[in-house]
C-alpha cells in the first residue's frame, strides 16, 4: 500500500455482559514508523484512545502466542505483522480469531482447545523407558521433528484459519494436529498417533493450505503435519468408509466414482479433438477425473477444448487411456497408491513422448508440477489459465466480444496458495472488454477453500452449514457480482451446488473462466 | 460470613500461583505426591518469561564439565552472595531434571547421537548451556511441562490474577484472585501455597520479560510477612533492542553472537577495551551493561541513544549455525531492524534493558519461606543466583526447585487442615480490589505506570547513586500516598478489563519499586548487577569485608525494614575461587 500518515482502524467490539451483539469501533491511529506492527496499533488504541479495548499480549515477539487476531479477515500474530503489508488503502479491520468464544473484544477463550488437548491425551508416550539419557539419536532422525513440529507456540492462528475446523472438535484442527504430529515424528515415541489422528477426524482436512499461509512459525502444516498424519492412519487402515471407497475406486478404476474407464473420453465425442500423438501435437491436454466424468465439469473441459481448437493450438487428449493424476490420493496420505499412479502416468507420458501438459485442474497441475519430478517425471506443466494468458499476451487469442458483467474470482487452493498463481487468471478476465472484476475480501493467498479438496468433493466429510462452499458463495454474492468465476473443476461443482443450496441461483451463476472466454472469442 | 464477599470458592491441597516453568514443574510434582493441585496464572499457560528463554545451564557430563565447576562458576558469578546450599542442589540436580525432561519427550539439540550441543556464556568456564531442538528451550520446556501437568489433571485457571495471599494467624492459607474472564472475585483455600509468579523487569521502561510479570508475587509475599532478600540485584542485559514499537526493550541475548562481534560507540570505537580489555565483548552482563550505560551517559551514544552491535564479520559457518539452531535470532533481527540487519550486513543499535530479578522471597532448601504454608520457586525466589545470575541458571532453577517445592508443599498438605478465613480481611481485600472500578474519578493507571517505569529506569537502573535513589524513594512514596489510593478505571466493565488490572498492578509495582530502591540505597558498594556511581571502587566483585551479606527486607509496622542478613558459606569462603584464564571453545557438541 502507499503509506498514509493516519490509519483507519476498525476494531471488533463485544462485551457479552452488556452488548446484545458485536459492533465495530473506528479509531484513527498515526502511522509512525516503517515497520510498525499490528500490536503497536492496538496498544496505541488501548493506551492512548480507548482504555476499554481488550486485547492480550505478553511477550511482544513471537513467543507467547497470545496476540493472535484476524486482520482484514486474515488471522495473524499481531506482534510480527507489519501494518503496511496488511492495510488496504490505509485501513485495517481487526477482529478476534474465529471459532473460539469471545471473552471480550479481541480476547478469545482458549479453554476449549486446552480441554480437547486433555481429552485427546497429547503427550509423549513410552512403553519402555530409555536405558540411557541422552538417548542415542541421530541428528538427522530428529531434524524433521525439530524443523516442522517443535516450534509451535499455540497461537491458534492456524485453526482459526481452517475452513474444516469447528468447536465441536469432530476435526481436531491444525493446531492440535501439529501437537500430535510432534510425537508421531519423535523418534522414540510409542503412542498410537495414527489412531488418535483418525479419531480426531484428520480426513476432514481439505488440504487447502490456509494453515500454511498463516502460521507465524511457517510450519507448512498441510504437508508436514496433515498429510503425514493421514498417511499414518491410512497405513494402519484407519480411514472413514468414504475415503476408503474413494481410494479403492481410484486404484481399481482410475477414478473416484468407479466409472468405467471406457467412458473417460466420452465428453470429447464429436468435437474433433484428436488423441494425443507427439508427432502431431505440441501439447497434451490433461483433463482429469472430475473434468472427464462430472457432467458440469465436462462443460468446462469442452469449453477449453473449443477455445484451443479455435485458436489452432496443436493438442491432443488421452481419452480412455487417461488415468487419475493422484493429487487427491497424495493429499489423503495414500503415498503408496500415489507413487503407483505417478509412476504409471510418467511412464505413459514418456512412452507417448509428452513434453508439455496443459491441465484443466489445478489439482493435476499441482501434483504433476511439484511431485512428479520426484519420480523423475519432468514435464512442462501449464495450467490452462496460464496458457490462455500467454495466448492473449502474444496476440494469438483475440477477444472479439464484450462481456458485460460484474465478476468475482475465487482463487482455487491448488493454483493459488499452493502454487502462487494469482495473476494469470485475473489477467485473462481483465482482457475482456466491459467485464468488471470485484474482489472478495478474502482473495489470493487468503482465499477460502471451496471445500472440495483432499477428495472432499467426493467424500463430503465437511458439509452442512459449515460447508466452506456455502460460506464462500455468500461472500461472492456480497460483492454484488453476478458471476462467480473459477478456474478449477472442483470449485465449479462445489460452488454450483452451494449456490443452489443457498438459494442464490437466481442471483448469481458460477462459471469457469474457460466458459467466459468461449463466449467472447 | 466471608463467603458473602466471594463470587467463587476453590478448595485445593496445593495452590500454585504462576504458569511458567517453575509453577508447572511444582504442580506436576505435587500431583505425583497425591495432592489436588490448582494452578492459576495471570496469562495463558504455559506463559511468563519461561516461554521466552533459550538455555539451560547444566553440567551434563563430557565437555560441559563437572557439577563442582558449575557450582564454583555460579558462586563466582553471584559474587559470593549465593546461598551455597541452594547452589549445590542446583548443580547436582540440574542434569537429572534435564534427563527427566527428555523422558517427557523434550529433545535437546545434538550433532552426535549421545551428546547434547552446548554453548558458553559469560561467567561459565565451560560450554554448558544446552538448548532445545526447535524453538527456545524455555518455550519447549514449558510446553512439555504443560502437557505433563495437563495429563495429571492439574486444575488450570488461566487469566486469573492473584491479588493477595490469605493468612490465618501466622500461616498462609491460600489466596484471593480475580477471574479476569468474568471479573469474579475468587478465594482459593489451600493447605500449601506455592508462589511461582516470576520476575518483574516490567517495572522498568526498558524490560525484557513478559508484560504480565509486574512483580505481584514479591508484593503479595511482602504483605504476607515474608522475608525478601537482595532486591537491589536487578540483572540488566546489555544488548536490549531499541525500537519505536513494542519490541523496545526486548533482548536477543547478552553477547554479540559471532566470534568477531564488536560493540561500537558513535566514534566507531570498540569501547569495551576501556572497561574489560581481556574479555572485551565477551565480558559479563553486568560489566557490559555498566560500560554501555557509561558510554551513553558520557555522550558517546549513537543516533538512537545506544551503541552498535556489529556482526558484519560473522563467518559463513557461524551464520549457518544460527539458521540451523537458532533461526529465531536472524528472524527477529529482520522483523525489528529490517532485512539488512537480518542478513548480518549492517550493525544495529542496542542499549541495556532489565532482565531478571536475582533477589526475591528468601527460601531454604525445601523452598519454604519464613511464613508457614508459603513456598516460593523460580524467579520470585532468592538465594540461588546471589548478586548476578549466570545465563541458563534460571531455567535450571525452575525445574530443579519446582520439583522440590511441589514435593514439600504436597507433604505439608497431608499434615494440615483447611483453615477458616477471617471475614474482615476478606471484606477489606474485596473492597481494595474493586475500588478502582468503583471510583468515579482519579488517576489514569496507564500514565502512573509509565511514570513509575521512568522513575525506576532513571534512578534504580544500571547506574545508581544516593541522590537518585533518594529521589526514587520519595517519588514512589508520593505515588503510594496520594496516587495509588486514587487510581481509577474509566472502563467499568469487570470483564477482561486491563485498565483495572493495571491499577492493581501499580500497587505491586510500588511495593516492589520501594523494596528495590531502599535496598539499593542501603547497599553501599558496587557488586555485579548493583552498580553505585558513588561507590565504584569494588566493582564488579564487591566489598567483601563489609558487604558480603544479603540485604533483608521485611514489612513491619506499616513500613519496610531493611537489614543485613549474614550468609553461611558452607563450602567456599569469599575470595577462595580463583580461575586462571578460561580458554575453551564457545561451543561443544559433546556436552
Ligand atoms: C527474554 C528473556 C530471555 C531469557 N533467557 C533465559 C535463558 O536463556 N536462560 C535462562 O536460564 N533464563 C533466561 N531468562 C530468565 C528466565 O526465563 C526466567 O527467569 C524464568 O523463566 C522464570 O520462570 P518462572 O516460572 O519463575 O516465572 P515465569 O515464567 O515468568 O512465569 C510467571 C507466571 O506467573 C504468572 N503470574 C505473574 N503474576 C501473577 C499474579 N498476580 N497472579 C497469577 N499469576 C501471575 C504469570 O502469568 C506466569 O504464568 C530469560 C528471560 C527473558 C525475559
Ligand atoms: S490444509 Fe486447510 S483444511 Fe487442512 S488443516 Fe490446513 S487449513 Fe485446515
Ligand atoms: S502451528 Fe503455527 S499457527 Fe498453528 S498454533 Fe502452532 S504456531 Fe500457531
Ligand atoms: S505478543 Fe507474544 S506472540 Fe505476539
Amino acid at each position: 500500500m502507499t503509506i498514509q500518515k493516519t490509519l483507519k482502524v476498525k476494531v471488533f467490539r463485544f462485551n457479552p455482559t452488556i452488548d446484545d451483539k458485536p459492533y465495530y469501533a473506528t479509531y484513527d491511529v498515526p502511522f509512525t514508523f516503517e515497520k510498525m506492527k499490528v500490536i503497536d496499533v492496538l496498544r496505541y488504541i488501548q493506551e492512548k484512545i480507548d482504555h476499554s479495548l481488550s486485547f492480550t499480549w505478553d511477550c511482544r515477539l513471537w513467543n507467547c502466542g497470545l496476540c493472535g487476531v484476524s486482520v482484514n479477515k486474515r488471522p495473524c500474530l499481531a506482534c510480527i505483522t507489519d501494518v503496511k503489508n496488511v492495510a488496504v488503502n490505509g485501513e485495517i479491520v481487526i477482529e478476534p480469531l474465529s471459532y473460539y468464544p469471545v471473552i471480550k473484544d479481541l480476547v478469545i477463550d482458549r479453554t476449549p482447545e486446552i480441554e480437547e488437548m486433555h481429552k485427546l491425551g497429547i503427550k509423549y508416550i513410552r512403553n519402555n523407558p530409555p536405558e540411557k539419557i541422552p538417548e542415542p539419536m541421530n541428528p538427522e532422525q530428529i531434524s524433521f521433528h525439530r524443523d516442522w513440529h517443535l516450534a509451535c507456540i499455540d497461537c491458534l492462528v492456524c485453526s482459526s484459519a481452517c475452513p474444516a475446523f469447528s468447536l465441536d472438535y469432530e476435526f481436531l484442527g491444525p493446531h492440535l494436529s501439529v501437537k500430535l504430529a510432534k510425537y508421531l515424528t519423535h523418534p522414540k515415541d510409542e503412542g498410537d498417533r495414527a489412531k488418535q489422528a483418525y479419531e480426531g477426524g484428520i480426513f476432514r482436512c481439505l488440504g487447502c493450505g490456509r494453515c500454511d499461509a498463516v502460521c507465524p512459525l511457517q510450519l507448512e502444516i498441510s504437508k508436514n503435519t496433515m498429510e503425514l498424519l493421514k498417511s499414518a492412519s491410512v497405513e494402519e487402515s484407519l480411514a472413514p468408509p468414504a475415503v476408503r471407497d474413494f481410494l479403492e475406486n481410484i486404484y481399481k478404476f482410475g477414478n473416484p466414482w468407479g466409472e468405467s474407464r471406457a467412458k473417460r473420453g466420452k465428453w470429447a465425442e464429436n468435437m474433433g479433438i484428436e488423441g494425443y500423438d507427439s508427432k502431431k501435437h505440441e501439447f497434451l491436454l490433461y483433463v482429469g477425473c472430475v473434468g472427464s466424468y462430472d457432467p458440469r465439469a465436462q462443460q468446462m473441459a469442452k469449453a477449453i477444448a473449443e477455445v484451443l481448437l479455435k485458436v489452432g493450438v496443436s493438442f491432443g487428449i488421452l481419452g480412455s487411456a487417461e488415468n487419475c493424476d493422484g493429487n487427491e490420493v497424495a493429499r489423503l496420505g495414500e503415498k503408496g497408491l500415489f507413487e503407483l499412479i505417478a509412476e504409471k502416468n510418467i511412464q505413459q507420458f514418456k512412452k507417448l513422448g509428452v513434453k508439455k501438459i496443459i491441465t484443466l485442474s489445478p489439482h493435476a497441475y499441482n501434483s504433476m508440477k511439484n511431485e512428479y519430478p520426484k519420480f523423475r517425471g519432468y514435464f512442462e506443466v501449464i495450467h490452462y489459465t496460464q496458457f490462455l494468458h500467454d495466448l492473449i499476451k502474444n496476440g494469438k487469442l483475440k477477444i472479439t466480444k464484450d462481456f458485460e458483467a460484474k465478476v468475482t474470482y475465487h482463487d482455487p487452493c491448488f493454483l493459488g496458495r499452493h502454487n502462487k498463481v494469482y495473476e494469470a487468471p485475473r489477467e485473462v478476465l481483465k482482457s475482456i472488454p466491459s467485464l468488471e472484476i470485484v474482489e472478495m475480501g478474502r482473495n489470493r493467498e487468503n482465499s477460502l477453500c471451496c471445500g472440495g479438496g483432499s477428495g472432499n468433493f467426493y467424500t463430503d466429510l465437511v458439509g452442512g452449514k459449515q460447508s466452506p462452499s456455502r460460506i464462500r458463495v455468500e461472500e461472492a454474492y456480497n460483492t454484488g457480482a453476478k458471476i462467480l468465476a473459477v478456474s478449477c473443476p472442483v470449485c465449479l461443482i462445489m460452488f454450483e451446488d452451494a449456490v443452489k443450496t443457498e438459494g442464490l441461483d437466481k442471483e448469481m451463476v458460477v462459471k469457469d473462466i474457460s466458459e467466459i472466454i468461449r463466449e467472447v472469442v | 460470613m466471608w463467603r458473602d464477599y466471594v463470587d467463587q470458592i476453590i478448595k485445593t491441597d496445593v495452590l500454585v500461583i504462576g504458569g511458567g516453568a517453575a509453577g508447572l514443574r511444582a504442580a506436576i510434582e505435587a500431583r505425583d505426591q497425591g495432592a489436588h493441585v490448582t494452578l492459576i496464572a495471570k496469562g495463558n499457560v504455559p506463559g511468563g518469561s519461561s516461554v521466552m528463554s533459550a538455555f539451560f545451564a547444566a553440567a551434563m557430563s563430557g565437555e560441559s564439565g563437572t557439577p563442582q565447576e558449575h557450582f564454583e562458576d555460579t558462586i563466582l558469578g553471584g559474587a559470593y552472595l549465593n546461598n551455597q546450599k541452594l547452589v549445590r542442589i542446583l548443580v547436582e540436580e540440574a542434569p537429572k531434571r534435564i534427563k527427566e525432561l527428555e523422558e517427557w519427550g523434550m529433545l535437546f539439540a545434538r550433532e552426535l547421537p549421545e551428546y547434547y550441543i552446548a554453548v558458553r556464556e559469560g561467567g561459565h568456564r565451560r560450554p554448558r548451556l544446552i538448548h532445545a531442538a526447535g524453538k527456545g528451550s524455555g518455550n519447549r520446556t514449558s510446553h512439555v511441562l504443560f502437557e505433563q501437568a495437563l495429563d495429571r489433571s492439574v486444575d488450570f485457571h488461566i487469566f486469573t490474577f492473584a491479588t493477595s495471599l490469605l493468612k490465618s494467624d501466622n500461616e498462609v492459607i491460600g489466596a484471593t484472585a480475580i477471574d479476569m474472564k468474568s471479573g469474579e472475585f475468587i478465594v482459593i483455600q489451600a493447605k500449601s501455597t506455592i508462589l511461582a509468579s516470576g520476575g518483574t523487569s516490567k517495572i522498568y521502561t526498558r524490560g525484557a520479560c513478559a508484560r504480565l510479570n509486574t512483580g505481584d508475587g514479591f508484593s503479595m509475599a511482602l504483605r504476607a510477612g515474608a522475608l525478601l532478600t537482595n532486591m537491589e540485584f536487578m540483572q540488566y542485559i546489555p544488548l536490549g533492542i531499541i525500537h519505536p514499537g513494542s519490541a523496545d526493550g526486548y533482548t536477543l541475548g547478552g553477547t554479540p553472537k559471532a566470534k568477531e562481534g564488536y560493540l561500537l560507540n558513535k566514534f566507531g570505537e570498540r569501547f569495551m577495551v576501556r572497561y574489560d580489555p581481556v574479555w572485551m565483548e565477551k565480558s559479563t552482563r553486568a560489566r557490559m551493561t555498566v560500560a554501555i550505560a557509561k558510554e551513553i551517559k558520557e555522550g558517546r551514544a549513537c543516533e538512537r541513544g545506544g551503541v552498535l552491535v556489529d556482526l558484519t564479520r560473522i563467518t559463513e559457518e557461524e551464520k549457518a549455525r544460527h539458521y540451523k539452531y537458532q533461526p529465531y535470532f536472524p528472524f527477529c533481527l529482520k522483523e525489528i531492524y529490517g532485512d539488512k540487519v537480518g542478513q548480518f550486513l549492517e550493525p544495529y543499535e542496542v542499549k541495556p534493558t532489565a532482565l531478571f530479578q536475582n533477589g526475591g522471597v528468601k527460601i531454604n532448601e525445601r523452598c519454604e519461606t519464613n511464613v508457614p504454608g508459603l513456598f516460593a520457586v523460580g524467579e520470585v525466589s532468592s538465594g540461588v543466583h546471589g548478586a548476578n545470575r549466570l545465563g541458563g541458571n534460571a531455567m535450571s532453577e525452575c525445574v530443579v526447585f519446582g520439583k522440590i517445592a511441589g514435593a514439600n508443599a504436597a507433604e505439608r498438605a497431608k499434615k494440615v487442615n483447611f483453615r477458616e478465613i477471617g471475614d474482615k480481611k476478606l471484606k477489606e481485600e474485596r473492597e481494595r480490589v474493586f475500588a478502582p472500578l468503583e471510583r468515579e474519578d482519579g488517576y489514569d493507571p496507564r500514565k502512573v505506570k509509565e511514570r513509575m517505569q521512568e522513575i525506576m529506569w532513571k534512578y534504580v537502573g544500571p547506574l545508581r547513586n544516593e541522590v537518585g535513589l533518594r529521589k526514587a524513594i520519595n517519588e514512589l512514596t508520593e505515588i503510594r500516598m496520594s496516587i495509588e489510593p486514587n487510581l481509577f478505571s474509566q472502563n467499568k466493565s469487570s470483564r477482561m478489563n486491563f485498565e483495572w488490572m493495571e491499577a492493581l498492578e501499580i500497587g505491586s509495582m510500588v511495593d516492589l519499586g520501594l523494596m528495590m530502591a531502599e535496598a539499593a540505597f542501603f547497599r553501599k558498594e558496587s557488586r555485579e548487577a548493583h552498580y553505585r556511581e558513588d561507590f565504584p571502587e569494588y566493582f564488579p566483585h564487591g566489598d567483601n569485608e563489609n558487604w558480603c551479606v544479603e540485604t533483608g527486607i521485611l514489612y513491619e509496622g506499616g513500613r519496610l525494614k531493611i537489614f543485613k542478613v549474614p550468609l553461611e558459606f558452607t563450602e567456599i569462603k569469599p575470595g577462595e575461587i580463583r580461575i586462571e584464564k578460561v580458554d575453551v571453545p564457545y561451543l561443544t557438541v559433546r556436552a
